[in-house]
């Protein structure tokens, strides 16, 4: 009995040893996490006024932003958006630099680790917000062209172009990303092939009469629009 | 120091005439059709109505693949000896290439330097494509403001009640409720001014953006306007011009046309704000019935792409219109063709809120004006139905109706802005 309670006592003195020793780390890692949340604030509270200054707000309505933001579930401003996501990434940051204060090879390779997939989760994220913006423009671009064109169907036209191209866009970033590459590449190959190959068959079997109709109108509008001057 | 935009054959034909009270310009392209004739009807109207003044008649051609340079400088007056003998000086033709960006915007350019420099009293600027050109054009362009003092002569024409649709529609009333006079051809083509107003446009700093490019008529009325000049118009009677090329698309000059306007709206919003109502301009010339070539229209089709337009850009429209304007314009496009009406409430309406979007940038501007036009064709097809059995008079009657909506209607613009 004597026995275990030594072997007890000596655990327990060397947990309190290892315990005492890692406190100072904790209490730094602390310090360093809360001044991160300090920091944070700070960014967060220049940004926002920076993004006010340049009516980000206004410009993102314009571009589109905002309403990506409500589809995905976001009722704040885009201001106040950016604001947090800057604000948590300083705080995650120097949580980062918290842990690698410990010194520790599993803490030193986890935030080595981070710090190299950072530039990567950067590189999609823009991948990412470009091809919404891009997907959005086209998609309108080709609504309105298609429409003034005179074509029926020009919504549906119009999404599947917002839809490719968001495709587009997430196997770009997961390929950035390195999530499954190859996978990833292989569906999107197969994906759109089919796609391709289903739009060809299905245009050349039942959409031949509806071409000719449309370029034989096209033609026939251009003589009729000749006789008109609107200016 | 000599303009880098233009050439030095420009120079060197300025250079080579000294001074000229009067100037015509004529921007031509592809034009050996009928260029001869309007340089001919120049001639005779310069030696028949200012034989005492001495004049130059600038052709600014944009690189023409045809021979209009060479039919502008072997055209002959069919009275020469009558007129020259009236004549104290020479009416001189100066063939000038221009240069930079292509286009009216460019030619009027080097016509508006030229002017300056040569000291000229009076200016006219006519379309080389006109058939129905008679030298009294030029005393009409030429007079109020060498007799009368005036800065500008805007021109008024005998129509078909179907012809200049976006004019008529969009041009016209805008113009007239924005800046509250009734310049009834905003866009016409030919235009009277001053040496002064000459050398003022050739000062606005617009000859590299799209205005110049795309927009130089609606620019050159606007800026008369909203700078306060001494504004008139004379009644030339009926316009013919040789048939507009076959290629060129009603959606790019409409976004053009109807983009410089909106452009403008922006730039003077200062001078048009606190307008409201509009009065008339004094009107030179003796208006009489003129025969003005019919025109068929294709109302059917005009109302598919209305059609196809509410049906595909409802959403879109609900980005920047009123939603109920949106609702109410998607129930239209189900009337078929003898009831179906656009009310121009509706019209002026969309129109408004067209402009307020672009003014805040709710949508790129080439988006915003391409998506109008589905509702243009709509308004068009209602008054082409709505007309259909008028004359030319009383259908003039209905545009002045929308005019007047504008003018109604223009707090909601300037509340909204």
């Amino acid at each position: 009995m004597e026995r275990i309670t030594d072997r007890l006592s000596g655990y327990l003195s060397t947990f309190w040893e290892k315990l005492m020793e890692f406190i100072p780390d904790a209490l730094i890692i602390i310090l360093i996490v809360a001044s991160g949340f300090i920091v944070a604030s700070f960014v967060n509270h220049i940004f926002q006024k920076g993004f006010r200054a340049v009516r980000f707000d206004a410009w993102s309505e314009q571009i589109g932003f905002t309403t990506a933001l409500r589809k995905a579930g976001f009722s704040i401003t885009p201001t106040k958006f950016m604001g947090s996501f800057l604000y948590w990434f300083v705080v995650v940051l120097f949580f980062m630099a918290g842990f690698a204060s410990l010194g520790y090879e599993v803490t030193d390779a986890l935030v080595s680790l981070f710090f190299m997939y950072l530039p990567r989760f950067f590189s999609a994220v823009v991948i990412i917000v470009f091809g919404y913006f891009a997907a959005n423009f086209l998609a309108r671009a080709v609504l309105i062209a298609a429409v003034n064109a005179g074509i029926e169907y020009s919504k549906l036209l119009s999404e599947s172009v917002r839809i490719f191209l968001f495709i587009l866009a997430f196997a770009m970033a997961f390929e950035q990303l390195a999530i499954a590459p190859k996978i990833v590449l292989t569906a999107f190959a197969i994906f759109f092939g089919t796609i391709g190959l289903a739009l060809a068959i299905a245009f050349g079997a039942a959409g031949k009469e509806y071409a000719k109709k449309a370029l034989s109108h096209l033609f026939s509008k251009k003589e009729e629009d000749s006789g008109i001057d609107q200016l | 120091m000599a303009d880098p935009e233009l050439s030095r054959e420009d120079v060197k034909t300025a250079a080579t005439a000294e001074s000229a009270d009067i100037v015509i310009g004529i921007a031509s392209y592809n034009n050996a059709r009928t260029i001869g004739h309007v340089v001919r009807a120049v001639d005779a109207g310069l030696a028949k109505y200012f034989p005492g003044e001495k004049a130059i008649i600038i052709n600014s051609d944009g690189g023409s693949k045809d021979s209009t340079p060479e039919e502008v400088l072997n055209a002959k007056t069919d009275h020469k000896a009558v007129f020259l003998s009236h004549r104290l000086h020479p009416v001189n033709r100066i063939t000038t290439p221009y240069h930079g960006i292509p286009g009216k915007g460019s030619a009027f350019r080097t016509i508006f330097k030229l002017a300056t420099e040569l000291g000229a009293k009076a200016c006219c600027v006519v379309d080389a494509d006109l058939r129905s050109i008679t030298p009294e054009w030029i005393e009409l362009l030429l007079s109020p403001v060498v007799k009368e003092g005036f800065d500008f002569v805007a021109p008024l024409y005998s129509r078909h009640k179907y012809d200049g649709t976006i004019t008529n529609s969009i041009i016209y009333p805008l113009t007239r409720s924005l800046y509250g006079r009734q310049i009834r051809q905003p866009i016409g083509g030919e235009f009277g001014f001053s040496g002064k107003m000459a050398d003022f446009y050739l000062n606005q700093d617009v000859w590299n953006t799209d205005i110049a490019r795309f927009g130089i008529d609606i620019w050159m009325t606007t800026e008369a306007l909203a700078g306060g000049f001494k504004v008139c118009q004379s009644y030339l009677g009926a316009k013919i011009h040789d048939p507009k090329d076959p290629g060129s698309d009603l959606k790019d000059m409409f976004v053009q046309v109807v983009g410089s306007l909106m452009s403008l709206t922006e730039k003077h919003h200062e001078q048009w704000i606190n307008l409201s109502g509009s009065r008339d301009v004094p009107t030179f010339g003796f208006k009489y019935m003129a025969a003005v070539v019919p025109i068929k229209v294709n109302t059917e089709g005009m109302l598919r792409h209305f059609r196809i337009g509410a049906k595909n850009l409802r959403d879109l429209w609900a980005g920047f219109m009123d939603k109920e304007a949106v609702s109410h314009i998607a129930a239209l496009a189900r009337e078929d063709a003898p009831l179906f009406r656009f009310p121009k409430e509706d019209w002026v309406r969309a129109v408004y809120d067209c402009l307020l979007a672009y003014h805040h940038r709710k949508l790129p501007p080439e988006h915003l004006l391409k998506s109008l036009i589905p509702l243009y064709y709509g308004r068009t097809a209602s008054f082409f139905l709505e007309t259909a059995d008028m004359s030319d008079e009383e259908a003039e009657n209905v545009v002045e109706e929308v005019a007047a909506e504008y003018e109604k209607h223009k707090n909601y613009l300037t509340a909204n802005w």
